[in-house]
C-alpha cells in the first residue's frame, strides 16, 4: 500500500438523464464543467436513490445529475419555515441537495446521498408558477431545498428567476444563501435573503459557504443597489461559549449593515424534524451541532425551551436598536412575530 | 478485509500468486483463498454463481469486509486493455446500476454490460456511449449492494476478446490480468487506507465505563452516551468532572451525577 487515495474533484463526474442532454441549462452547466466525466443515464433516481450510500465518503467527491423534474415542481412552505407573513407561501424543489456542506443542514436528514441533482427543465417551473399565479399572489422561496448561488460557478439560475419575477410582479421571490452572490438586481418582488451567522460557527459547521465578513459585504452590495434585503439569524447554534459568540457577532454585524434599508429580519434557533436528526448524526458525527441532547417535542428535535428562548431572547434584545421591532419575525416558537 | 471476487481460477492466479494468499478451502463450493488482509474467492462462471457466491461470503464476514471488488476478463474493443466500471447495464433486467467514483485511478472508465448469455457479436456501443460486456459484473455489484455503499463495490475488466469466447483460455486470462496486478492493488490498498474509524468509538468507550461507575439503568445508559457524545463533540472534559464524584455508591446517586452533568453541559 502507498498512501491514502486521492478523492476525484467536486464534480468530476456528471450523471445526465438522456432526455436533458440538449436542454440549454444542460449545455451551459457541461460547459462550464469541461473536465468532468459525463454518464449518460435513464434517470436521476437510478443515482440519486441507491441504497446504503455513504454521505461522508460522497461529501469529499460529489457528483452531479443532471435530470427533468417530473414530479412535483412547486411546494408549499413547510411549518418549520417561517412565511413571514405571506399567506401563499410556496418553494421551488429546483435542486436537491447542497453544494455547501452545513452540519446542522436538514437535507442530511432528508436524502441518502450527498450528490446534488439540478433540474434542468426550469422552463416547467417557471409554467407551472405562472399558472399558480392565476390564483393570486404569491410568495416563491427558490433556494428553500438547496443554496443556489453556491452553484452560480456552473449555472446561473437566480438569474432566471428574477426574470420570471421581472415580467410576474405578483410573483415575489426569495433568494436566500450563505454565499457572496456576484450580482444584485434591484426589484420589488425579489429579495435576497442572507443567514447570518458567527465566524466561529460558520468555520466549525458551514463548510464551503462565505465567511461572515464576505456575507456582511454582499449584504451592503444589496443594500446599495437598492434591492430588498432579508437578514436571517437562523439558525442560532448553541455553542459552548455562545453568549460570547453572539454577542461578538452582534457587535460584528450592527455596525456592519445599513439597517434602514432592510427589509425584515428573521431569529429562530435550531430545530429539526425528529426523524432526521437520526440521519444527520450518521452524517456529522461527534459534532458539537448535531450531537448536543435535543428535546423532541411534537415531531421536532430542538433545543429545551428555556434556552432556545434565552438564545432567541439574546439575539432579539441587541435588534431593536437598529431595526423596527415590526419587521422582526421570530420562528414558530417565538413570542415576537412581525406586523405584516 | 479486502474480499475480491473472480469468476475463474486462471483470473485469480496472478492475485494469488503476487498477495501470496493461501488455499482455505472452501466455502459453500466456492474455492476461497486468503490472508489477514484478503479473501479471495472464485465464484465461477455466470450471473447466479457470482451472487450467491458474493452473498455467502460477505454474509459470513460481515462486518468485517471493508471493501469488495470484482476483477477479471470482458469482451470489448480494445483486448488488453484494463478499466474501471462506472456503470453496469444488466442486459436481462434492463437496470443500471452505479458504482460510486470518488477515488483517482489510473484506470480508463467505462461502462458494463452484464449477461448470462456469450457475447458473439463485436458491436461495442449503445446510445449511451462505449461499453464491455462481462456475465457476473450486475449479479455482482447488486448483491455486493446489499452489505456495502456504493463507494466500496469496484469493478476492474480487462478486455480479452472483441466477441469470439472461444479463444478465452486459463493461461491467456493469467497474461491478460498479469500486468495490472500491482496498479489495481495499490488503489485497492488506497483506498481502503483512505476510510475513517468509528468515529463513536472513544465516546462509546467512555460511556461502558461511566455506565458502570453510576450503576446506570438502560435508559439511564443512553442518556449518558448522549452526554458523553455532546461533551466530547464540543471539547468540555467530562471524564475528570465524573472522576471527581466517584466512588459512587447506587443508582440512585448515579442519576444525581447525570443530571449534575447535564446542568454542567447544558
Amino acid at each position: 500500500m502507498s498512501g491514502k487515495c486521492s478523492y476525484n474533484p467536486t464534480f468530476s463526474h456528471v450523471y445526465v438523464e438522456e432526455q436533458v442532454k440538449e436542454l440549454p441549462l444542460t449545455k451551459e452547466v457541461l460547459s462550464n464543467l469541461p473536465s468532468s466525466k459525463i454518464i449518460y443515464i435513464k434517470h436521476y433516481k437510478d443515482i440519486f436513490n441507491r441504497k446504503k450510500q455513504d454521505y461522508r465518503a460522497q461529501s469529499k467527491s460529489r457528483s452531479l445529475i443532471l435530470a427533468a423534474n417530473k414530479g412535483n415542481l412547486i411546494f408549499k412552505g413547510s411549518d418549520m419555515c417561517q412565511d413571514h407573513g405571506n399567506s401563499r407561501f410556496f418553494y421551488a424543489a429546483g435542486v436537491m441537495n447542497c453544494l455547501f456542506d452545513c452540519d446542522y443542514c436538514f437535507l442530511k436528514g432528508m436524502y441518502n446521498t450527498a450528490d446534488i441533482v439540478l433540474f434542468v427543465n426550469l422552463e416547467d417551473y417557471f409554467d407551472k408558477v405562472k399558472r399558480m399565479l392565476s390564483d393570486g399572489p404569491m410568495f416563491l422561496s427558490v433556494s428553500y431545498d438547496t443554496d443556489l448561488y453556491a452553484l452560480q460557478g456552473i449555472a446561473d439560475i437566480p438569474s432566471r428567476w428574477i426574470d420570471l419575477a421581472k415580467v410576474n410582479l405578483d410573483l415575489t421571490i426569495e433568494l436566500r444563501t450563505k454565499a457572496h452572490p456576484k450580482t444584485f438586481v434591484p426589484l420589488g418582488n425579489v429579495i435576497y435573503s442572507f443567514t447570518l451567522s458567527p465566524q466561529k460557527v460558520i468555520s466549525s459547521f458551514e463548510r464551503g459557504t462565505s465567511s461572515l465578513r464576505g456575507r456582511l459585504d454582499a449584504v451592503k452590495e444589496a443594500t446599495d443597489a437598492g434591492c430588498k434585503v432579508r437578514l436571517c439569524f437562523d439558525p442560532l447554534i448553541r455553542v459552548r461559549d455562545w453568549e460570547s459568540c453572539y454577542n461578538e457577532f452582534m457587535d460584528t454585524v450592527i455596525y456592519g449593515v445599513c439597517w434602514d434599508k432592510v427589509y425584515d429580519i428573521s431569529v429562530g434557533t435550531f430545530r429539526i424534524s425528529a426523524e432526521y436528526i437520526k440521519k444527520l448524526r450518521r452524517c456529522c458525527p461527534m459534532s458539537e451541532v448535531t450531537e448536543y441532547p435535543f428535546v423532541n417535542s411534537e415531531g421536532y428535535s430542538k433545543y429545551p425551551d428555556e434556552i432556545a428562548s434565552s438564545m432567541r431572547s439574546f439575539i432579539l434584545k441587541r435588534l431593536p436598536e437598529v431595526i423596527d421591532e415590526g419587521k422582526i419575525f421570530c420562528d414558530s416558537d417565538g413570542s415576537v412575530f412581525g406586523d405584516r | 478485509m479486502i474480499a475480491l471476487f473472480f469468476a475463474m481460477k486462471g483470473e485469480a492466479d496472478p492475485y494469488i500468486d503476487a498477495l501470496g494468499l493461501k488455499g482455505a478451502g472452501d466455502i459453500s463450493g466456492f474455492k476461497i483463498y486468503s490472508d489477514d488482509t484478503y479473501i479471495l474467492c472464485v465464484t465461477g462462471m455466470g450471473k447466479v454463481n457470482s451472487a450467491c457466491a458474493v452473498t455467502r461470503i460477505l454474509s459470513l464476514y460481515e462486518g468485517k469486509i471493508d471493501i469488495a471488488v470484482n476483477i477479471g476478463t470482458c469482451a470489448g474493443e480494445d483486448v488488453g486493455r484494463t478499466y474501471i466500471i462506472n456503470r453496469i447495464c444488466d442486459i436481462d433486467s434492463g437496470r443500471d446500476l452505479y458504482p460510486d467514483m470518488l477515488y483517482k485511478s489510473p484506470f480508463v472508465e467505462i461502462s458494463l454490460h452484464t449477461s448470462d448469455r456469450y457475447k458473439k457479436d463485436s458491436v461495442f456501443e449503445d446510445d449511451y456511449g462505449p461499453y464491455v460486456y462481462d456475465m457476473e459484473g450486475a449479479a455482482f455489484f447488486i448483491s455486493a449492494s446489499n452489505f456495502l455503499s456504493p463507494d466500496r463495490i469496484l469493478l476492474f475488466k480487462t478486455v480479452s476478446d472483441p466477441g469470439d469466447p472461444d479463444i478465452v483460455t486459463a493461461d491467456y486470462c493469467r497474461s491478460l490480468l498479469e500486468p495490472s496486478v500491482q496498479d489495481i492493488t495499490a488503489l485497492i490498498g488506497d483506498i481502503v487506507s483512505s476510510f475513517e474509524g468509528d468515529p463513536y468509538l472513544a465516546a462509546d468507550t467512555m460511556a461502558c465505563k461511566y455506565s458502570e461507575e453510576l450503576h446506570c439503568s438502560e435508559y439511564m445508559r443512553n442518556d449518558l452516551n448522549r452526554l458523553i457524545r455532546y461533551a466530547l463533540s464540543s471539547g468540555v472534559d467530562i471524564a475528570s468532572y465524573i472522576d471527581e464524584r466517584l466512588p459512587i455508591r447506587d443508582r440512585i446517586e448515579g442519576k444525581k451525577v447525570l443530571e449534575d452533568v447535564r446542568k454542567m453541559l447544558l
